[in-house]
């Protein structure tokens, strides 16, 4: 007997299966923020109840839930998100307005639920005393972060 | 003499375009011999990249651990992934059209497909990635 290759479909809100989203193929996908940065893979997706409320995305030993409001929903080759998450930010390095290297980002305060960040903490190495940088002292955030002050130390 | 700098400030420091990314290492102090006059810096990216030559009129601040550059080179956008705004994959770029240092294009290709052109204004964001308008 031939084996069959596809599906029975026992359903009766579709027809067939191939006009739907497969999750398998969905998780491993990359994910890009709008700015086009890779930001890792999907690791898993989140529901309540039948709803997607969010993907979780992994880049190596760090995780961050995005919510499906700040998702693009297409079946493309990348999953692209309409914001560039905080999480970003972190491992940056840091120079003040004369070119001084001052740290790296090590950690970031949230607003809450908000991609948005209200202070990030600079530390040069395990032995330096870290400091916080406000939003207000920041010249460009990309890259790498430039402040628009000095810091004396 | 507290705001001039010496040759010993500018050599082996990081150089930072203005976006803040690490382009290389300043190796070398171009001067004119008859003015007398800085022209620019050598700036080494590293295994298999060539030299960049930066002119004064590009440096922003001769830093303390970093010279600032004010402007990002186009050189950089080579080997960038190109995706459109909803994540289709269309290849990396090979080329640019540029004059004056103001983009005008670029030439990307996906493997062995045939190259294909995105013009500067179809471009949303060029970043670590060109994202294209759908």
């Amino acid at each position: 007997m031939e084996k069959k290759k596809t599906i029975t479909t026992i359903s009766t809100a579709v027809d067939g299966i191939t006009s739907l989203l497969s999750l398998k193929k969905k998780l491993k996908r990359k994910v890009y923020s709008n700015s086009g940065e890779y930001i890792g893979k999907i690791k898993d997706y989140m529901f309540l109840g039948v709803d997607v409320y969010g993907i979780v995305v992994k880049r190596l030993f760090r995780k961050v839930f995005v919510g499906s409001e700040f998702l693009i929903n297409t079946d493309e080759d990348v999953q692209m998100l309409k914001i560039d998450p905080i999480t970003m930010h972190l491992g940056k390095h840091v120079y003040d307005k004369n070119g001084k290297y001052l740290g790296r980002v090590k950690d970031l305060s949230q607003v809450y639920k908000k991609n948005d960040f209200s202070s990030l903490l600079v530390r040069k190495n395990i032995f330096s005393k870290s400091f916080e940088v406000t939003p207000k002292q920041i010249s460009t955030i990309k890259k790498n972060i430039i402040l628009n002050c000095s810091f004396e130390e | 003499m507290s705001s001039t700098t010496t040759s010993d400030d500018i050599l082996g420091k990081k150089a930072l375009d203005c976006d803040g990314d690490i382009l290389g290492i300043v190796t070398k102090l171009h001067i004119d011999s008859s003015s007398k006059k800085i022209l620019g810096v050598s700036i080494e990216q590293g295994f298999m990249k060539p030299d960049l030559f930066i002119g004064t009129d590009s440096v922003e601040f001769f830093g303390v651990d970093a010279v600032l550059l004010n402007q990002s080179p186009i050189d950089r956008l080579k080997g960038l992934e190109v995706f459109s705004e909803s994540g289709k994959f269309f290849g990396k770029v090979v080329g640019f059209n540029e004059e004056n240092n103001n983009l005008r294009g670029v030439t990307y290709r996906k493997f062995l497909a045939k190259p294909g052109y995105v013009e500067n204004k179809n471009i949303k964001i060029i970043g670590k990635s060109i994202i294209v308008k759908d």
